[in-house]
C-alpha cells in the first residue's frame, strides 16, 4: 500500500509530460521547416518518397481573382496540363484579391512562397530579390511586353494579359438623352452633367468607399496627360511635381472638376465597389469607369442586358486634334520564386501556359488581349467601335522605378486616398502644396 | 525518500519547462524581434536589414501628420467610452435591483458583445449607408430629413458614427462586469447600512463604489487598450477613410507595414503603442487612486 501512490504519481507524471512534449516537439519541427529554407528532414523525406514513385511533382499556383478561378475550372487547367505532364499536379489556391499581396509578403518571410507566383507589375521590384530571372525562357522571349518591365536589366515576370481601361455605359440611357460618345474630357464631363440634370439616373457609379475604384482617374490620368506610361519614375526626378503646368497637377485639376460636378450620386464615398457595380448593373447608374476585366463581371451578373452595354475609352484630351492617349495595362506577371523546389517544372509550366494550344483558348474565354507575339484574340462585339477614335495612342502603364518607390514609402504617397480626399471636398490647393513640400523633402533625403 | 523528492523535482521541472518554453518562443522571442526590427529599415522582403537607430521613432512623430490624426481618433474612442462608464454603472445598478424581467434585459444588453465584430461592422455599414440605409430611412420616416447626413463620409462626424458602433458593442460587456462586481458585495453591508439609516446615495457612494473598484480598474484598463487598439470597426466600415479621417493607430500601423512596405517603422509603431498603453494605464490608476477593498 505504501508504495502504490508514488508509483501512480510517477506513471501519471510520465504520461502527462509525454503528452505535453508531443505538440512541443512537433511544433519545433514545423518552425524549422519555415526557417531553414526547406532543408529540414521533413521535405527531404517527402522528396525521396516522391522520387521512388516516378517523380510526382506538385506545383503550387495561387491566383487572386474568382474570374480566373472560374475560367481555370471551366477549361480544366489542371487536367489539361496533366495530359502532357502526367507527373505534375497543379495545385490552385484562390486568395482574396485585397489580401493577395500581404499573404505573399508573409509567406515570403516564412520562406513559403509558391512555385509559380503571379505578380502585378508594380510588385516586381519588391519581390526581385526573391524570384529568379526568366530571360532565357521561351515564353519571355516571345512576349511583347516582358522586356518592357525589366528590373535591373532582367526579365523577372512574363505578363499574361494586356487590357485597356474603359468607361462602360448603358446605350439606352445615352440614347434617351441624345448623348454621343464623348471624344474629349470636356464632352465627357458635359455628358455626365446632362444625365445628372435629367434627374433619373446617377451619371457615374463610383465605389469611392473602397478607394481603389477611383484608379481610372486618380492613378492613370497623370500618365495620360503626360503621355508617359512611366510617369511615376519621371515624377521621382522632379522636386515639385504638384505644381501648375506639371502633368500631375493638370490631370488632378480635371479630376477635381469631375468630382465637383457631383455626378457620382449623393455620396460616392459611402458606396463600395460591389454596391456601385450593382447600381450600374441595375440601370441606376449610366456609366462606370473600369478596366476591360469588368466585362466578365458584367456577364456573370444576372439581369444585365449585355446588348445594352457599351464601352468607350476614357477621353482625357482637351480637343479632338490632340492625340487620344489611352492606358494599356499589362497584368499578371508569372514569376518563379527562388525558394521553389521545382524551378524547372515551373518553367516548363509557364512555357506550356503561353503555348498556342492553351493560351489562345484561355485568353479568348477571358476576353483579354494577348501579350504573345503570334497570338491574336477575338474580343467579340462588346468593344465594337470603342477603338474607333482619331489619333489613338497607347500609353503602357508601369509601376514606377526604385527611386519612386522610395519616395512613395517615405511620404506614404497614395493617389487613391487623395482621390477620396478630393471627393470629400478637401482644399485642393492646400493638398497640392503639402504634397509638394513632403515630396521635395523625401527627395532630398 | 530521495527518489520521492527527485520525482517531485522532475515533475515540477517537467510541468514548468513546457509553459516556460512556449512563453519564451511565442511571446518573448517575437517581442524581442519586434524591438529589434523597429531599429531597422527592413521593408519586409529584402534579405538585408540596416540598423538606423531611433530614426523610425523620430520620424514617426515628426514627419507624419497622419500619426497624430490617428492618435486623435483613438482619443475620441477613449473619451466617449470614458463618458459612458458612469452610465454603464447606472444600468448595472438598475439591473441588479429587483426589476421585472431583469434577466431578459441582461441578455439583451450582453448580446452585442457576443456577436462577431466583423458582422457588426457590416450591419452598421449598411445602417449608415447613403443609399437605402437604415438610419437615413428612419429619419425620413420621422420627417427629420434635415438631419440626414453622410454618416461615414463626412469628415467631421465619421468618427462619432464609428464610436457609436464601438459603444453599442462594448457597453453591454462593461455592464455585465459591473454587475458581477455588484453581486460580489456582501449583502450584510447593505443590511447594516440600512440599520444605520443610510440613504441610497450613501449606499452607492460608500458601499457600491468601493466594492467595485477592482472591476472599475479592469474596465478602465480595457478602455485604454480597446481605444488604442480599435481596428475592426474602422477597417471594415471606412478603411480609415475618407482619406485618413477615421484612421486609427492600428490601422495606420497596418498600412505602414503592408501597403508601404515599412516593416521597421510599423514595428516602431507597435512598440510605441505598447509604451503608450503602459503610460496611460499608470497615469489613469494614479489619477483615480484605485485601490480595492482591503488594499491599503
Amino acid at each position: 500500500m505504501y508504495n502504490v501512490r508514488p508509483r501512480i504519481t510517477r506513471v501519471l507524471s510520465m504520461i502527462m509530460i509525454s503528452a505535453l512534449m508531443i505538440p512541443l516537439v512537433s511544433g519545433c519541427t514545423k518552425g524549422e521547416t519555415a526557417t531553414n529554407k526547406g532543408q529540414s528532414t521533413q521535405p527531404d523525406t517527402q522528396q525521396e518518397q516522391k522520387e521512388e514513385k516516378k517523380d510526382p511533382v506538385t506545383l503550387k499556383f495561387p491566383i487572386w481573382s474568382t474570374i480566373t478561378e472560374d475560367l481555370f475550372t471551366k477549361l480544366d487547367l489542371v487536367n489539361e496540363y496533366k495530359k502532357e505532364h502526367p507527373n505534375v499536379t497543379i495545385e490552385l489556391e484562390l486568395l482574396k484579391d485585397t489580401e493577395y499581396e500581404n499573404t505573399m509578403k508573409i509567406r515570403n518571410a516564412a520562406n513559403e512562397l509558391p512555385d509559380i507566383l503571379p505578380l502585378k507589375s508594380a510588385w516586381l521590384i519588391n519581390f526581385k530579390d526573391n524570384i529568379v530571372p526568366l530571360d532565357d525562357l521561351d515564353a519571355a522571349k516571345n512576349n511583347i511586353f516582358a522586356a518592357d518591365f525589366k528590373v535591373d536589366d532582367h526579365i523577372y515576370g512574363v505578363p499574361e494579359s494586356q487590357f485597356n481601361e474603359f468607361v462602360w455605359y448603358h446605350k439606352s440611357i445615352f440614347k434617351e438623352y441624345g448623348i454621343e460618345i464623348p471624344q474629349t474630357w470636356g464632352e465627357f464631363v458635359a455628358a455626365a452633367k446632362t444625365i445628372k440634370d435629367g434627374g433619373k439616373y446617377i451619371p457615374i457609379a463610383m465605389g469611392g468607399k473602397d478607394g481603389w475604384p477611383n484608379y481610372p482617374f486618380n492613378e492613370f490620368m497623370p500618365s495620360l496627360v503626360a503621355n508617359d506610361g512611366d510617369y511615376w519614375s519621371t515624377m521621382a526626378t522632379k522636386d515639385e511635381p504638384f505644381t501648375k503646368g506639371e502633368a500631375f497637377y493638370d490631370a488632378y485639376v480635371k479630376i477635381q472638376e469631375l468630382y465637383d460636378a457631383k455626378v457620382m450620386g449623393p455620396d460616392p464615398l459611402g458606396v463600395g465597389f460591389d454596391q456601385s457595380k450593382l447600381m450600374f448593373g441595375s440601370n441606376q447608374a449610366a456609366m462606370i469607369a473600369l478596366g476591360q476585366w469588368f466585362g466578365s463581371d458584367l456577364k456573370s451578373m444576372t439581369d444585365v442586358d449585355m446588348n445594352d452595354i457599351g464601352a468607350f475609352l476614357l477621353p482625357v484630351r482637351n480637343s479632338v486634334d490632340d492625340p487620344f492617349n489611352t492606358i494599356s495595362m499589362v497584368d499578371t506577371f508569372f514569376s518563379i520564386p527562388k525558394s521553389s523546389k521545382y524551378p524547372d517544372e515551373a518553367k516548363e509550366f509557364i512555357n506550356w501556359f503561353f503555348s498556342d494550344a492553351w493560351y489562345s483558348k484561355y485568353m479568348t474565354e477571358a476576353q483579354l488581349q494577348s501579350t504573345m507575339k503570334d497570338v491574336k484574340i477575338d474580343l467579340g462585339t462588346m468593344f465594337d467601335g470603342a477603338f474607333d477614335v482619331s489619333n489613338l495612342n497607347y500609353v503602357l502603364n508601369k509601376g514606377g522605378n526604385e527611386d519612386y518607390k522610395k519616395i512613395e514609402t517615405a511620404i506614404k504617397f497614395d493617389v487613391k486616398k487623395m482621390g477620396q480626399d478630393m471627393m470629400a471636398g478637401k482644399d485642393f490647393n492646400k493638398m497640392m502644396q503639402d504634397m509638394n513640400k513632403s515630396w521635395k523633402n523625401a527627395r532630398s533625403k | 525518500m530521495k527518489t520521492i523528492s527527485m520525482q517531485k523535482n522532475i515533475l515540477l521541472f517537467g510541468f514548468l519547462l513546457i509553459p516556460v518554453l512556449l512563453l519564451l518562443m511565442f511571446v518573448l522571442y517575437p517581442l524581442i524581434e519586434l524591438v529589434r526590427i523597429s531599429f531597422t529599415d527592413w521593408n519586409g522582403m529584402a534579405a538585408q536589414q540596416v540598423y538606423i537607430g531611433f530614426d523610425n521613432y523620430i520620424k514617426m512623430f515628426t514627419d507624419s501628420s497622419d500619426v497624430w490624426l490617428s492618435l486623435r481618433n483613438n482619443g475620441i474612442y477613449f473619451i466617449f467610452h470614458l463618458i459612458m462608464i458612469p452610465l454603464e454603472l447606472a444600468i448595472a445598478v438598475l439591473l441588479d435591483s429587483k426589476i421585472r424581467a431583469s434577466k431578459f434585459f441582461k441578455s439583451i444588453i450582453f448580446m452585442p458583445y457576443i456577436i462577431n465584430g466583423v458582422a457588426i461592422s457590416y450591419i452598421f455599414a449598411f445602417f449608415y449607408s447613403p443609399i437605402n440605409g437604415g438610419l437615413n430611412g428612419i429619419l425620413e420616416a420621422l420627417g427629420l430629413e434635415s438631419l440626414i447626413q453622410n454618416w461615414l463620409t463626412n469628415d467631421s462626424i465619421v468618427n462619432i458614427s464609428l464610436v457609436f458602433v464601438s459603444i453599442w458593442r462594448f457597453s453591454g460587456f462593461h455592464v455585465i462586469l459591473f454587475l458581477a462586481g455588484l453581486q460580489s458585495i456582501p449583502q450584510d453591508q447593505f443590511e447594516s447600512a440600512k440599520i444605520d439609516g443610510a440613504n441610497s446615495i450613501q449606499n452607492f457612494w460608500y458601499i457600491i463604489v468601493p466594492g467595485i473598484k477592482k472591476v472599475l480598474e479592469v474596465i478602465l484598463f480595457l478602455n485604454i487598450v480597446g481605444a488604442l487598439q480599435v481596428f475592426d470597426i474602422p477597417y471594415i466600415m471606412t478603411q480609415g477613410g475618407p482619406g485618413h479621417a477615421s484612421s486609427t493607430f492600428t490601422l495606420y500601423t497596418l498600412e505602414t507595414a503592408f501597403k508601404f512596405n515599412s516593416f521597421g517603422m510599423a514595428s516602431a509603431m507597435g512598440i510605441t503603442m505598447l509604451i503608450l498603453i503602459i503610460i496611460l494605464n499608470g497615469v489613469q490608476n494614479r489619477l483615480f487612486n484605485l485601490k480595492g477593498v482591503g488594499e491599503e
